[in-house]
């Protein structure tokens, strides 16, 4: 899942600072789960900026609508009213969100709310954590299940650095060393001796290094009118 | 709002009480809200809190957890602390005319509840004022005549018309009714008629009837009585002439019955009561001669093998040769009422059978003996099958599902509030004079006793179509309620929820609500005391077992059942519409009624005060109070 966090409120204001009829858009699935979109962070936002104004002498009038995805252009043009009304919008999705948004309106303006964070686990302890970086060439299956991409500080892929200590990163006594939560679970998984498989460099293209990433689900004659359209 | 579950309470009630709605006014110190909302379905809301045989608090769900909710001396408290002049009916008319017989409950009811739907009803009444055994016959030290009073003029400010010391058959027959233009006539004279046994003779001077004898009694005359008073009858009006008679200075008064006390008809409690008072109880005994002549030396009585057959009905045998004398020099017989039909002549069999066009009955008259509530209900199903006749339009009834028992998990984990008893005036003290003889309750302990209502069937609910099944609920439940049910959506088990509110506050897709109202309006009292003041205080009326209720000058108060009710969301409501100061005030310690309401406060105003921060506002404007006084 998208992990989001809030903006800041002063950052916030500050994009908004020239708009006078602001729609803030919240997102229905990823953001909502991860309390920094949904419905009723829109509703909060929606009236700390009220408040803000109030204090300030701003004349703003603030609307609130969550669609179920912002990433979905059919819900998106749904909004397509409300959009219109607005001189800018707020939107509360990930970027993917923001970024569907503008493009479905053209000359609406579309500023972010929240900051993308990562693709993230949610804990039974109302705790997010980066699981996954999306590089597009998954190794889990090498890993013991758990992705030196993201849960290692620097990306190794053969093993810890010399900065890993007590099972903990160098980078900060918080973060745990990846490699060897790998190591623990091989071990766990009576798996030890895949410990020793030598990686070659790792192949970055697949990742967004290789440029912006298309993955078409159509096929055959759909298939080639989709491309034609990209 | 149609809800889904229907409190036992509700379903236990004839006339389905919204016990809950008023309660949780009650609990929130709005006593005139609490007035109201009784008034939905029962217009006699003052008598009832009184004389009440209040079935709600049998099936109360606290009753295994400590004890039922006072649901009575809580109706009585919505009526005496709340008490509203009138009403204000604004049925479109129909311009048909229903006369209503009888000025009781049934008759009232139904005129009142057709009034509503718009149409002209006249009520009939052959005593100088209505209410039918209400104001005529029931004692005054257990219902007061203003309570009645009220009701009635609650009733008439619908738009009753009503026409006191008007009787059928003697001042007026159905088909005058008819002439005058009355398309319905409904019949609710109730059973008026005190019946006797052959054994006791008409013209003996020292046998009285129960029904005069009351009536005479709460017209505060006081009928010449023995030393001795036989009171013949083990029902609720036996109990009644019973203890009337001991107010009258009676020393002693000896009930006779045929039935064992746990068969006795009257309420348990009216026993108990009459028992204190020093009423003799002789049961499993039926009368069988009056000893002497005139004076009388007492009753000689027969003793009972067994009251009911095996089918369960009323078929009394004796044992041949038992007998027992219980002397006195009175007796009043009270072993029920009868109907009086006689005025109806040759189609009294017709009326009742239903089978005379434009004619209906209701309450007692028709249905036998019962409580004010049975008559109410039997009023309003009248009212319902008269307005079908006269518009042919068929009223829609809501089936609602009732919540179960309070699972065994959940008993647990409620916290025990004793119940609040009432002063009760000793047995000795109380007989002396017709006064009341329970208190009713002073505001605080209102409060309180209402706020032990469990809120059942008044929890969360989950809007499926909003839920994103995040598991926030799932994760925050401090009962661990919530769950994840097959159609992947969160489900929250009526039953185990107890309202706290926690998951609806922190639920980010606004996908939770309340069953009731409780959330709407909450948001409704922060926009009528942001515009209105500059401070609001948040109170948790739990706060309320633990200090006297206080009152702040200059900021406006809302009340809550719990401070986990009060989500980041309305706190910044409040500063949106202009409050400049919010307290949230906690109960103390860890004494939430539920679990963890403090906790989610306290991160509340953490949060909210970084936002207050950033929007320019001192966050110090925003408090959490735990400490009492």
């Amino acid at each position: 899942m998208i992990i989001g966090e809030k903006k800041p409120l002063d950052e916030i204001l500050e994009m908004i600072s020239e708009y006078k009829k602001v729609l803030i858009a919240g997102c229905g699935t990823c953001v909502t789960i991860s309390y920094a979109g949904g419905e009723k962070e829109a509703a909060e936002l929606a009236s700390a900026i009220k408040m803000a104004d109030k204090k300030a002498g701003v004349k703003r009038e603030i609307r609130e609508l969550t669609p179920l995805r912002q990433c979905e252009v059919e819900y998106v043009r749904e909004m397509e009213d409300q959009v219109k009304w607005s001189d800018v919008v707020l939107s509360l999705a990930c970027g993917v969100g923001v970024q569907t948004m503008a493009d479905q309106f053209s000359g609406k303006r579309v500023l972010p709310g929240v900051n993308t964070m990562m693709l993230g686990s949610h804990g039974a302890d109302r705790v997010f954590k980066e699981y996954c970086g999306a590089c597009g060439d998954c190794i889990l299956d090498e890993t013991g299940g758990i992705c030196p991409i993201v849960r290692c500080s620097k990306s190794m892929l053969n093993g810890p650095c010399g900065g890993s200590s007590n099972g903990k990163c160098e980078v900060s006594p918080e973060i745990e060393c990846g490699w060897q939560l790998i190591y623990d679970k091989l071990k766990e998984l009576k798996k030890a001796e895949e410990w020793d498989v030598n990686r070659p460099p790792k192949d970055w293209r697949s990742s967004w290094h290789g440029g912006p990433r298309i993955v078409n689900k159509e096929s055959g004659k759909r298939k080639a009118e989709s491309e034609e359209r990209e | 709002m149609t809800r889904e579950y229907m409190p036992p309470c509700q379903a236990a009630c004839p006339i389905s009480t919204d016990v809950q709605g008023y309660l949780m006014h009650s609990a929130l110190g709005d006593f005139s809200g609490a007035y109201l909302n009784a008034r939905l379905t029962n217009p006699f809301i003052s008598s009832c809190g009184f004389i009440c045989f209040h079935p709600c608090e049998e099936k109360c769900r606290r009753e295994g957890v400590d004890r039922a909710l006072s649901v009575m001396a809580l109706k009585r408290a919505a009526s005496e602390l709340g008490r509203h002049a009138t009403v204000e009916n604004q049925a479109k008319k129909t311009g048909k005319k229903i006369a209503v017989i009888g000025g009781g409950p049934a008759g009232l009811t139904a005129a009142q509840d057709l009034c509503i739907l718009g149409h002209d009803v006249t009520v009939f009444e052959r005593e100088s004022k209505a209410g039918g055994m209400l104001s005529q016959t029931i004692p005054k030290y257990r219902l007061p005549r203003e309570a009645v009073e009220d009701d009635i003029r609650w009733i008439e400010s619908a738009g009753v018309k009503l026409k006191t010391g008007k009787e059928a058959g003697k001042d007026f027959m159905i088909e005058d009714l008819k002439n005058q233009g009355f398309e319905v006539t409904l019949i609710a004279t109730g059973l008026p008629v005190s019946r006797s046994l052959p054994v006791f003779p008409d013209e003996h001077r020292s046998i009285y009837l129960a029904l005069p004898f009351l009536k005479a009694v709460a017209n505060g005359e006081r009928p010449k009585l023995g030393d001795e008073v036989i009171v013949v009858g083990g029902g609720n009006v036996a109990i009644d002439v019973a203890r009337s008679a001991k107010r009258l200075g009676v020393k002693q008064v000896k009930l006779v019955c045929l039935e064992s006390r746990e068969e006795m008809p009257a309420h348990s409690w009216e026993i108990e009561e009459a028992a204190e008072e020093g009423i003799e109880m002789n049961c499993c005994f039926g009368p069988y001669e009056v000893m002497g002549g005139e004076p009388m030396e007492g009753l000689r009585c027969q003793a009972v093998k067994s009251v009911f057959d095996r089918d369960g009905r009323f078929n009394p045998t004796f044992f041949e040769d038992k007998f027992n004398e219980v002397g006195g020099d009175t007796i009043i017989v009270s072993i029920g009422q009868g109907r009086d039909v006689s005025w109806l002549g040759d189609s009294a069999q017709a009326v009742l059978n239903d089978e005379v066009d434009g004619v209906f009955s209701a309450g007692e008259f028709a249905v036998g003996p019962g409580g004010c509530v049975d008559a109410m209900k039997n009023g309003h199903t009248a009212a319902v099958k008269i307005d079908e006749y006269l518009t042919g339009e068929v009223m829609e009834t809501g089936d609602q599902k009732v919540l179960g028992e309070l699972p065994e998990r959940m008993r647990e984990q409620v916290k025990v509030r004793e119940r609040i008893e009432r002063d009760i005036r000793p047995a000795l003290e109380r007989i002396d004079d017709f006064d009341l003889f329970e208190a009713g309750y002073a505001q605080k302990y209102a409060c309180k006793e209402a706020l032990r209502c469990m809120s059942c069937a008044a929890g969360a609910v989950v809007d499926k179509g909003k839920c994103v099944a995040c598991l926030t609920c799932v994760r925050v439940c401090p009962y661990e309620i919530p769950k994840i049910g097959p159609e992947s959506v969160a489900v929250i088990d009526p039953e185990e929820c107890q309202a706290c509110g926690i998951c609806i506050t922190e639920c980010p897709a606004l996908a939770i609500g309340f069953r009731r109202d409780q959330e709407e309006r909450l948001f409704k009292a922060i926009e009528e005391a942001a515009s209105s003041s500059a401070g609001i205080d948040f109170y948790c009326r739990n706060r309320l077992f633990f200090e006297d209720e206080k009152t702040q000058k200059d900021r406006a108060r809302i009340n809550v059942t719990c401070i986990a009710h009060v989500s980041a969301r309305a706190i910044l409501k409040a500063y949106e519409l202009g409050a400049q100061a919010v307290t949230l005030y906690v109960c103390p310690g860890d004494e939430c009624f539920y679990k963890e309401g403090h906790e989610w406060a306290q991160d509340r105003v953490q949060n909210v005060k970084s936002v207050l921060a950033a929007a320019g506002y001192e966050p110090d404007s925003l408090t959490y109070k735990d400490e009492v006084s």
